[in-house]
């Protein structure tokens, strides 16, 4: 597909924080995400800052843990008598 | 059209594929392991007791959280000291942990806000989302660690997806101010700031507007 030049408007600091947590949960779209985008790309200190941002919703994801296996055996024996 | 109840197998299968997730939300909402398990084992219960509600397989897994975070309200939560979103807290203003550890003396190679990042444990973690209110906590364990959409939230915790947007925020941000707490045990102070950062972007004469390649 063919790539094309837009313009999008610039943004300051405020502004692209205050998008960082639609963005990080995939819900900034259209001209308000190229803006951001376009922001970060520009700005060393809004992108270290939404790197950072990035990384400790990571570490949070990261408390999804392994199996409980007597907790899996015991609603196994639950269902079973269900 | 008549809805075609859940079977028996392939509710068994959502509930073990699951069961971890659940056990993690369910250690959220009670923030004790025994009751958590009594939690979960309940609402598996009451989610083959029902399961010819289910309009849609593809929502048996949001529908199994709802169950869950249902019995919890009815039968755990008067049990419990519950941690309400206070005034206050609903006030706070916008606080970044990066800006402070970026500002600090921690220096272990590398930047001072990845050093940190490096450092914090798991139990920490689970510490400082055990403190916050519960509306908070609840919004910030289904979408950072279970995964699930604004819209999956809402549904599960029926509210508008515009709070469970603004909850999202407030945990994340109540969440960096209690991180920073711990900053202090790792031996982090933040430096007395030369000055904030100040924002210059599209300040420059003729640079008014920006390219970006879509």
């Amino acid at each position: 597909m063919k790539k094309k030049n837009k313009q999008v408007q610039p943004i300051n600091c405020e502004q692209a924080v205050a998008r960082f947590n639609d963005f990080m949960d995939n819900y900034l779209k259209g001209e308000a995400r190229e803006e951001l985008m376009s922001h970060l790309s520009e700005c060393r200190h809004c992108m270290d800052r939404f790197e950072f941002e990035q990384l400790l919703k990571s570490k949070v994801h990261q408390l999804s843990g392994p199996d409980d296996p007597a907790m899996k055996e015991k609603i196994e024996k639950l269902i079973a008598s269900l | 059209m008549a809805v075609k109840e859940l079977s028996k197998e392939t509710l068994t299968n959502e509930v073990l594929m699951n069961l971890s997730a659940l056990q993690r939300f369910a250690f959220s909402l009670c923030q004790n392991k025994q009751q958590a398990e009594e939690l979960v084992s309940e609402a598996v219960v009451k989610a083959f007791e029902n399961r010819s509600q289910v309009r849609s397989e593809e929502k048996v897994r949001q529908w199994l959280f709802r169950i869950l975070n249902n019995l919890f309200i009815s039968n755990y939560r008067k049990a419990k000291n519950r941690k309400t979103v206070e005034l206050a807290e609903l006030s706070e203003p916008s606080f970044s942990l990066f800006e402070q550890v970026e500002m600090s003396s921690f220096t272990d190679g590398g930047t001072p806000e990845k050093n940190f990042i490096s450092k914090i444990t798991k139990e920490k973690i689970y510490t400082a989302i055990d403190e916050l209110p519960e509306e908070f906590r609840i919004a910030l364990v289904l979408c950072d660690v279970n995964d699930f959409s604004y819209a999956e939230i809402a549904a599960i915790t029926q509210v508008a997806i515009g709070t469970v947007r603004s909850r999202i925020a407030r945990a994340r941000n109540l969440l960096q101010k209690k991180l920073w707490q711990y900053a202090a045990e790792l031996g982090i102070s933040a430096k007395e700031k030369e000055k904030d950062h100040v924002c210059t972007c599209g300040k420059e004469e003729g640079q008014t507007i920006n390219t970006v390649t879509v």
